[in-house]
């Protein structure tokens, strides 16, 4: 996915879940606001309706009051004038239906029995009452049972004509407020008798009240779905306001998002075309440095780094080019090696003898050789094998080779001529090179080998009849070593079919991916099963089967010389 | 990681060389082997308790440390058979001082 779609899906994402957790605690805050304001309400509600019953106590109780005061002396003056129209005869009133109605029907209002109402005949009994059950009862038993305040009220009426009072209602099956029962006493003029009303402002406030209930309850519903509909009408903005808001984020951000990731994309795109040009092996890239800290220096990394890769390049033409020109000299110091090499060709002349040569260097140049040539009727053999490998064996394998083959033309004796080697080649051999040689001659006419080692490997004598001997244990040292050395010769009688086989040890010494070493006595056995094999055959299959024992991998120099006397 | 332990004591260097002596590895170590006997001079010995092969490279090194110290300051020390005789078998037993 490119950056600039990543950008804007990341701010998109972003944006929408700041939208949606914005919207979220807006929503919670406007729940809770919400209640807050709906518990107000209810609350001011309830303490409106309260106060307001206080008040319409405080306000209309005064009119209760006055009402009963009238009523108390109006019928007083009604049971006077109507009832006992100057008659003392209190008898008649007891059990009057119609004046019990008419107090009855006095403690109701609007169907609703308000108050309590009776006539007492003082020091004595009640005569009639609103109340039925407390007909005929003595008046100081039902003081006894009233409240103190209606009590005293009774007594101080000795002294005045009317007195008004609250009291406390204590009936236990219809408990009121103390301050809500309010009484109304009314001597009846030149009687003996008492009107006595009560009157609970509560019960007779009690419509107004209910209306005022109904009318608050109504109120309430009507604030509420007010401020529900506020609310919710509110939340329906706030929704749409958040939406509006993340367009209006999106159509500002986006240009602005899509600019700045191109100003990250742009130096990474032009970054990318100029690494693809490395990769051609373009690679002198100079990049503008701009963009982030980090673009700028990967800017300046890679322009670094192409600039190392170029210097790195050019180094390594040059290197190449060194090589190649080393290989090319070692192919040309390879042929010159070959060439310093006799070959067995056509126009070579076996004077009683056969020969076979093998010569397998480990690198391109070898350490070891071999020569064979005339001196006389004497056939000069010799093989060597230089210390080390590669250019600087080669190289001294040359000068030894070549001192070697003219000292032979000079001196026919071996030991002299390893002497005479030997003396040459410690001079100034500050490399301290040294190689192991083996040479002699052997006499065409008399068929007799003379020889003499200079720490090469013994030469190995193969009879007819199979058996086999090493020649040359002479526990000489290597020419070149040290420059005062001597050696030895020894002469032996070759008859017909009689094998020399020289070796180095690239042969002895092969080892195969196992480490084990192809071994002289693997050697012996190898001429011991193939000695009907011509000398250049024999070596050819050795080599083969030495090359195969180290799995095709030379490791040393290998080199063969198969002499037969014929 | 060197390929042979160096140590010193009184006027002998030893060299302790370990597996497979062949040209290659005798390449890489020839140079600081001789840098080391220039530099302390005195008797040289090579120890070859741990080596099975040697290559003519290691004894044109030895050569090469012999001709630094002169021939009768260096020798060959704890050599297995093989070695032992092949050294015995081109001359340079006496030469080298096997012992």
């Amino acid at each position: 996915m490119k950056i600039r779609t990543r950008f804007a899906l990341i701010i998109v994402i972003i944006t929408v879940v700041l939208a949606v957790v914005l919207s979220m605690c807006n929503l919670l805050y406007d729940f809770a606001q919400q209640d807050y304001y709906l518990e107000s309400a209810d609350s001011i509600i309830n303490d409106f309706t309260k106060w307001n019953d206080i008040n319409s106590q405080r306000n209309l109780g005064p009119f209760a009051e006055r009402y009963i005061q009238l009523l108390a002396k109006d019928l007083g003056y009604i049971v006077r004038r109507d009832f006992l129209d100057n008659r003392k005869d209190y008898d008649y009133l007891t059990g009057n239906k119609e004046l019990r109605k008419m107090l009855f029907d006095s403690t109701y209002i609007n169907e609703l029995q308000v108050g309590y109402a009776a006539l007492i005949e003082r020091d004595d009994k009640i005569i009639l009452c609103s109340d039925m059950s407390d007909e005929g009862v003595n008046v100081k038993e039902w003081l006894a049972k009233c409240d103190v305040i209606l009590t005293e009220g009774y007594k101080s009426l000795d002294n005045t004509d009317s007195l008004n009072f609250y009291y406390e209602y204590t009936s236990p099956d219809t408990p009121r407020d103390p301050d809500n029962e309010y009484a109304s006493a009314f001597k009846i003029p030149d009687t003996n008798l008492v009107l006595l009303y009560s009157l609970s402002l509560e019960d007779y406030l009690q419509p107004i009240n209910a209306e005022m209930s109904l009318k608050r309850e109504s109120e309430a519903k009507r604030i509420m779905r007010l401020i529900n509909y506020e609310f919710s009408q509110d939340r329906k903005f706030s929704a749409i306001y958040s939406v509006l808001s993340v367009l209006i984020i999106y159509i500002f951000a986006i240009p602005i998002i899509l600019r700045f990731s191109k100003s990250i994309t742009d130096p990474i795109r032009k970054l990318r075309d100029e690494v693809s040009k490395l990769g051609r092996g373009q690679f002198n890239i100079n990049l503008e440095a701009k963009g982030s800290d980090e673009i700028r220096d990967l800017i300046v990394s890679m322009n670094y780094l192409g600039k190392e890769l170029a210097d790195f390049t050019e180094n390594l033409k040059t290197e190449i080019m060194q090589r190649q020109r080393m290989e090319t000299e070692i192919s040309i110091a390879h042929r010159i090696q070959e060439a310093t090499l006799p070959k067995i060709g056509s126009d070579f002349v076996f004077k009683g003898f056969d020969l076979g040569v093998k010569l397998l260097p480990a690198d391109k140049v070898a350490g070891d050789f071999y020569d064979f040539f005339y001196c006389a009727d004497k056939l000069a053999l010799a093989i060597g094998d230089v210390s080390g490998k590669g250019i600087s064996a080669a190289f001294f394998m040359a000068i030894a080779k070549a001192i070697m083959h003219n000292t032979i033309l000079q001196i026919s004796e071996p030991d002299k001529v390893l002497t005479e080697v030997n003396r040459l080649l410690s001079q100034r051999n500050d490399a301290n090179m040294f190689a192991t040689v083996f040479v002699g001659f052997f006499d065409t006419l008399q068929s007799e080998f003379v020889f003499a080692n200079a720490g090469h490997d013994n030469v190995l004598l193969i009879k007819v009849d199979g058996t086999i001997h090493e020649i040359g244990e002479h526990q000489k040292i290597p020419i070149g070593f040290l420059p005062k050395s001597s050696y030895i010769s020894e002469k032996i009688k070759l008859e017909k079919n009689d094998i020399l086989v020289f070796y180095t040890d690239g042969i002895t010494e092969a080892h195969s991916p196992d480490k084990e070493f192809f071994g002289l006595d693997r050697l012996k056995s190898l001429i011991r099963n193939n000695l009907n094999m011509k000398p250049q055959e024999l070596c050819d299959h050795i080599v083969d089967n030495v090359d195969a024992f180290e799995d095709h991998k030379f490791y040393d120099d290998i080199t063969l010389m198969i002499f037969k006397k014929t | 990681m060197s390929a042979f332990d160096f140590t010193c004591n009184e006027d002998t260097s030893i060299f302790i060389f370990k597996g497979e002596l062949d040209t290659l590895a005798c390449m890489g170590f020839e140079e600081e082997v001789l840098t080391l006997v220039k530099t302390h001079k005195g008797k040289v010995a090579f120890d070859l308790q741990s080596v099975n092969y040697i290559s003519s490279s290691f004894i044109r090194l030895c050569g090469s440390a012999a001709t630094l110290v002169g021939s009768q300051n260096i020798s060959l020390i704890n050599l297995n058979k093989e070695i032992k005789k092949n050294l015995t078998k081109i001359g340079l037993a006496s030469v080298l001082n096997i012992k």
